[in-house]
């Protein structure tokens, strides 16, 4: 009985195809060019499940991988009774750059090599700048 | 006392509890063409709802409520392919030995031209 109580469970909550907790936006932009880190895991794990939070498992996911999207998530609810509880959020990563205009029809005159999105950075003074990410760039 | 203790059970079972369990920025159960993908949304004004609910009829469960199916019944409800700005709840309440309920909430706005 005290091993069955402590090797706990885990039930499969739910499997998305797409998730995020960060601020996107983009269009057109293709996601199987991007850099993806697989089988990427965020952990929310606590005393008795107390404050447990799906979205803090999936910030985890994300900020262990540097991405703002996570592809295919297997969300997971982890137990040992009387002990702790929490979610767990697994799934592939990717970082979708930010994309003011259409990608699908933009593209670089000097290396004919297509955008598929800008990175925003903030440079000293307050100025935001974007730089370009291009095809097979991550 | 044991009539305190039986109305402080009954009123907390009664009010339930809800739960945010999270707000995510993007959330689909759907597939989604990888290749050509965008977060843009028709109008930011139109919000849907979707929700998965068990009920509890004495002390028996009718079923175990589902965050998945919360989600598809939202996107379905809007006939789009991914919720932004998504919320999801967990609610329940229970009347001893009568009736009670538990349910999984999801809304959000609904993304349908690509």
């Amino acid at each position: 009985m005290f091993v069955s109580l402590l090797s706990g469970c885990s039930t499969r909550l739910a499997d998305c195809t797409l998730m995020s907790t960060k601020n996107i936006y983009c269009k057109n932009v293709d996601l199987t060019k991007l850099e993806q880190k697989k089988c990427v895991k965020g952990k929310d794990i606590k005393f008795w499940g107390i404050g447990s939070n799906m979205k803090n498992a999936a910030d985890k996911a994300l900020e262990s991988a540097n991405g703002n999207l996570i592809i295919d998530p297997v969300i997971y609810y982890e137990s040992v009774p009387l002990i702790c509880g929490g979610y767990v959020v697994k799934g592939t990563v990717v970082n979708v750059p930010y994309v003011t205009n259409d990608a699908s029809t933009s593209s670089d005159a000097r290396n004919n090599r297509k955008i598929i999105g800008y990175r925003v950075h903030s440079v000293p003074g307050g100025k935001i700048e974007k730089t370009p990410v291009y095809e097979g760039e991550n | 006392m044991f009539l305190l203790l039986l109305g402080t059970c009954c009123v907390v079972f009664v009010s339930g509890c809800s739960k945010r369990l999270g707000d995510f920025t993007l959330l689909t159960t759907k597939n989604i063409d990888l290749s050509s993908f965008s977060t843009c949304t028709d109008d930011g004004k139109e919000r849907v709802n979707g929700e998965d609910a068990s009920h509890i009829i004495v002390v028996f469960p009718t079923k175990v409520p589902n965050f998945k199916d919360a989600v598809d019944n939202a996107i379905e409800a809007s006939n789009s392919y991914m919720l932004s700005d998504a919320v999801v709840r967990y609610t329940w309440f229970y009347i001893p030995l009568i009736y009670g309920q538990e349910k999984f909430i999801v809304e959000g706005h609904p993304v349908r031209n690509n």
